[in-house]
C-alpha cells in the first residue's frame, strides 16, 4: 500500500476514472454541441439544408421520432412557438444564427453555438405550455428572448409546416 | 526501496495516462457514431418559395456591401432623388428616408428588390439594372448623408408628436421590449442600445413607412428578413403598439437612447 508503484498505479486509476467520466458522459445521451459531423454553414442557413424556413418547427419523420428544427438568434427563437405531442420522444435540432444562446427545457439544458447543430432528445411529460428564456447572455435584448413549446395530446398534434408560429397552431 | 527497474516512475505514469486517453478515444468512436444520427435532409431541399432572401452573408458580400465608392454612388443616386429626396429625405411619408442608412442594409434591400424577394413594382424596376457593385456604391453614398433633416426639404419628417400614452408605449418597447411576449427592445437591434446588422437605424425614418413595414412583416407580406426576426416580432406586437412605435420614430424622438422607468 505504501510502495511507489502502488501510488503510481493509483494516480493512473484516478486519472482514468476522471477522464473516462468526462469523455463518455459527453458522448452518451447528452446534448451534442460542437460535434464535427454536424456543422452548418451560417451564410447559407436560409438558402438550403435542414434549417430553411419551410423546415422549421415540428415535423414527424418517416422513421419515427418527432423532430423540431429551431434557430436561436438575437433576440428571438424561431419559431417563437412550436406545437409538439406530449409524452413521446422528441428530437430537437437547433442552431444559432449569430452568437451562443441556450435555454432549459423539459429537464434538459440546451446550448446553441453558431456553425454547429445541437441535437438533444426530450420528452414533455404533460400537455402544457413550456416557456423558456435564453440563459446564455447574448446582448441587450437577452432578457426578452423567450420561446414557447406547447405540448398537446398526441392525437391533436399537427406537424407545423410553416415557420411563422407566433401563436401556436396557426398556419 | 524498489530497485529502479521495477518502479513505474513519473514517466511511466505519464505514459500510462496517455495510453488511457488514446484507448478511450478509440473506444469512444463507435459510441459517438451510434448516438448521433444527422437528420435526413428535407424532402424539398431548396424551396425557392420558402427562401427569404438570396443574399448570403459570406466574406465576399460583407466586404462588398460595406465598401462602396460614395462618389460614384452619388452619380448613380441622382435617379433616386425624385422619390427619396435630394438630401435623402423623401417628400412622401410612405417613401423611406435613406439619409444615413446603414450601407449593408441598403445593399441587401437592393439585392432583394432585384431578385423579387422583397416586393415593390417601382423598386424592382429601379434595382434591376443596378449591379451589386452599383448597389454598394449607392449604399455608401446614402450612408454618408447626415440624418438631421432641413425642415424645408423634408415635409414628411419629423411628424407631429404623438399623444402621451403612445409615447409611453413606444418608450417601453424601445427600451425594454416585452419579455412576457418575447419582444426584444427595438433599440437592441436597431440601435443605439445595440446593433444587430443589418438591422437599419430607424431614428430618422418616416412614420408611414415604419408603420407599413411593421404591418407587412406582421402579416407576412414582407418576408425578406433572414431567419424571421422581424416577422416574429411584428406579429407579436399589437396593431396599436406598431402604431405607437411608428409614431415615435416618425416624430424624431429616437435620435438619442430612449430610457424607460416603470411607474
Amino acid at each position: 500500500m505504501h510502495t511507489e508503484n502502488f501510488r503510481a498505479a493509483l494516480v493512473v486509476v484516478i486519472f482514468s476514472l476522471v477522464y473516462g467520466t468526462l469523455r463518455f458522459s459527453s458522448t452518451l445521451q447528452a446534448a451534442h454541441i460542437l460535434d464535427r459531423r454536424d456543422r452548418v454553414d451560417l451564410a447559407t442557413l436560409h438558402l438550403h439544408g435542414e434549417f430553411v424556413e419551410s423546415n422549421l418547427g415540428a415535423a414527424r419523420a418517416a422513421d419515427g421520432p418527432v423532430t423540431i428544427h429551431m434557430i436561436a438568434e438575437k433576440y428571438v427563437f424561431v419559431p417563437a412557438c412550436v406545437t409538439v405531442p406530449a409524452g413521446v420522444p422528441i428530437r430537437l435540432r437547433i442552431t444559432s444564427a449569430d452568437s451562443a444562446h441556450g435555454f432549459k427545457i423539459a429537464g434538459s439544458e440546451v446550448k446553441t453555438v453558431p456553425g454547429s447543430v445541437t441535437e438533444i432528445h426530450l420528452r414533455f411529460p404533460a400537455a402544457d405550455k413550456y416557456e423558456f428564456y435564453c440563459d446564455e447572455f447574448c446582448g441587450p435584448g437577452h432578457h426578452a428572448m423567450m420561446g414557447r413549446i406547447v405540448a398537446v395530446s398526441e392525437n391533436q398534434f399537427q406537424p407545423q409546416n410553416s415557420a411563422r408560429g407566433a401563436a401556436c397552431g396557426q398556419p | 526501496m524498489d530497485s529502479p527497474k521495477t518502479t513505474i516512475g513519473i514517466r511511466g505514469v505519464v505514459l500510462l495516462c496517455i495510453a488511457v486517453v488514446i484507448f478511450s478515444e478509440l473506444l469512444g468512436l463507435p459510441l459517438l457514431r451510434r448516438s448521433i444520427r444527422p437528420a435526413p435532409p428535407p424532402s424539398n431541399f431548396a424551396p425557392v418559395s420558402g427562401v427569404p432572401s438570396l443574399v448570403a452573408w459570406n466574406e465576399a458580400t460583407i466586404i462588398l456591401s460595406a465598401t462602396g465608392n460614395p462618389i460614384r454612388g452619388e452619380f448613380i443616386s441622382r435617379r433616386c432623388e425624385l422619390c427619396h429626396g435630394v438630401e435623402g429625405f423623401s417628400s412622401r411619408a410612405s417613401t423611406p428616408n435613406l439619409a444615413g442608412i446603414d450601407a449593408r442594409y441598403l445593399w441587401k434591400q437592393l439585392q432583394d428588390f432585384r431578385s423579387g424577394k422583397r416586393k415593390s413594382e417601382v423598386m424592382q424596376r429601379i434595382a434591376g439594372p443596378l449591379t451589386p457593385r452599383d448597389a454598394a456604391d449607392v449604399a455608401a453614398y446614402f450612408a454618408m448623408l447626415p440624418n438631421a433633416p432641413d425642415a424645408q426639404f423634408s415635409p414628411s419628417f419629423p411628424q407631429t408628436l404623438p399623444d402621451h400614452s403612445a409615447i409611453e408605449i413606444a418608450q417601453r418597447l424601445l427600451a425594454v421590449g416585452d419579455p412576457n411576449r418575447g419582444i426584444p427592445p427595438c433599440q437592441a437591434c436597431h440601435g443605439p442600445l445595440g446593433y444587430v446588422r443589418p438591422a437599419p437605424s430607424l431614428a430618422s425614418q418616416n412614420y408611414d413607412y415604419v408603420l407599413s413595414q411593421l404591418n407587412d412583416f406582421a402579416r407576412g407580406a414582407r418576408s425578406n428578413d433572414i431567419d424571421l426576426p422581424m416577422r416574429t416580432i411584428a406579429a407579436e406586437l399589437l396593431p396599436s403598439e406598431r402604431q405607437a412605435v411608428a409614431e415615435f420614430y416618425g416624430a424624431d424622438l429616437a435620435r438619442f437612447p430612449v430610457g424607460y422607468t416603470s411607474q
